[in-house]
């Protein structure tokens, strides 16, 4: 791979990993809301 | 006549700091020089707080005494006993250790990245995940336009510069602004370069302390630096967010195995800030990152002697490492433009906190946002770019030690 395909092709990997990581934090921030996980009352 | 000679020969061993400037290379005498006034200059720009003083203090001091501090380590060998960042042999660095005091913090911290690793859970400790959900999808693209510096100068490096492909990447990871995420990647893809490439990173990022804020000013104008933008704080429980941690960090590890002591050092510390484990959260936040702030400083200036840095690679990571913290720059106020446009309720300025130097580049954020309407709060917004920034950062890292191999 030259130079240029490998920058943009790392770019496009590194992009898309952390779109994928966000769109999980999301998910499961939606997911969470939907089950209403709260925190557990201190006594 | 002999007597003259003797004195002489007596002087240069007794005060060897000044009388070495005399038996040695020009070249080399005339570096020190120069090293001892740039380490005056850097101590002193971090005591008025021109540059982050944390770092720049125990740099700068280090700088002057390894510079100055040279002597005569047998009858024609000159050296320090401080540090030597080039012992390769495992004997002579046993034997070596047992004389230079900071020689164990080196090579048992500092050349396997350990220290990076604790300034990462002491940065992990300090950032909040909520921030992050304030608006994910927003920060995450000013992230990822904010790294653009990382491949444009990995481009340049091997096509002007004529570098290798991994030394390339490991200086164009200096784009990513995140320090010990730099002295990682230089340990895994230039191992020669590392000592250089470590000190340029950091010295570069601390510049970003002072040259960023112009950068601002001059791509965003007042009126949009002065836009307040509505917050709408999402109710996230504790539980929730320890659940984010674990599965951000089980994904990262899983998709980028190169990065996983970083990721690990980064979501541990988050991990104990949100299970409120409080002595752990105290001795990081308090001691380990501090200690590690600190002998990172110190270290960073022993290892700027003149030797090192007469490399003729070092032009070219100066060059390097600038260009790709500014076209980052320009890459995250991009980014921030972009999101306004498209959104209308974002302040184009936070773009710049997609560099992920945390928590410097959020404070320029707010800072420069402050000046222009000080009721516009953007922090947190900035910050939640910051520790995308960061995230970002750790997979453009594992992406190039995992893959740099394909380029031909």
């Amino acid at each position: 791979m030259d130079i240029y395909s490998y920058a943009l092709f790392s770019f496009g990997l590194t992009a898309v990993i952390s779109l994928l990581l966000i769109a999980v934090v999301v998910g499961l921030n939606k997911v969470m809301h939907k089950l209403n996980i709260q925190d557990d009352v201190e006594e | 006549m002999e007597h003259t000679a003797q004195l002489t020969d007596i002087l240069l061993r007794l005060f060897s700091g000044i009388g070495s400037f005399f038996v040695q290379d020009p070249k080399i005498a005339i570096a020190r020089v120069v090293l001892i006034l740039v380490g005056i200059v850097l101590a002193y720009a971090g005591f008025k707080r021109k540059l982050e003083p944390l770092i720049m203090v125990p740099m700068g001091l280090g700088m002057m005494a390894i510079n100055s501090g040279v002597l005569f380590l047998d009858a024609t060998k000159l050296g320090t006993i401080i540090l030597d960042p080039l012992v390769a042999d495992p004997i002579q660095l046993v034997n070596i250790m047992q004389i230079n005091f900071l020689q164990p913090i080196y090579n048992l911290t500092f050349g396997n990245g350990l220290i990076a690793c604790v300034v990462f859970f002491g940065i992990g400790a300090l950032s909040d995940i909520s921030f992050l959900l304030l608006r994910p999808w927003a920060s995450i693209i000013v992230a990822i336009f904010a790294e653009i510096g990382t491949f444009v100068a990995l481009v340049v490096g091997v096509k002007f510069f004529g570098l290798t492909p991994p030394v390339a990447a490991a200086i164009a990871t200096i784009g990513g602004a995140d320090g010990p995420m730099v002295l990682f990647a230089s340990l895994l893809m230039a191992k020669d370069l590392f000592v250089p490439i470590a000190i340029i990173a950091y010295l570069y990022l601390s510049l970003t302390y002072a040259g960023y804020p112009y950068l601002v000013r001059w791509l965003v104008p007042k009126k949009y630096r002065a836009l307040d933008v509505e917050i709408d704080y999402p109710e996230v429980s504790q539980k929730a967010k320890f659940i984010f941690i674990m599965v951000a960090c089980t994904m990262l590890c899983l998709l980028l195995p190169v990065a996983a002591p970083l990721t690990l050092s980064f979501f541990l510390g988050l991990a104990i800030r949100e299970a409120r484990i409080e002595p752990y959260q105290h001795l990081i936040e308090n001691t380990l990152l501090y200690t590690g702030t600190l002998f990172l400083g110190l270290v960073l200036g022993t290892l700027c002697e003149a030797q090192t840095l007469l490399n003729p690679t070092v032009i070219i990571i100066l060059f390097l490492g600038c260009f790709a913290l500014l076209i980052s720059a320009l890459g995250g106020l991009a980014g921030g433009w972009l999101i306004y446009l498209v959104t209308k309720n974002y302040n184009p300025a936070i773009g710049i906190a997609g560099v992920s130097c945390v928590p410097t580049t959020a404070k320029i954020a707010q800072k420069e946002v402050g000046y222009e309407n000080p009721y516009a709060m953007v922090l947190p917004l900035a910050m939640g770019a910051n520790i995308s920034g960061v995230i970002v950062s750790a997979i453009a890292t594992g992406v190039y030690i995992s893959t740099i191999f394909l380029v031909k």
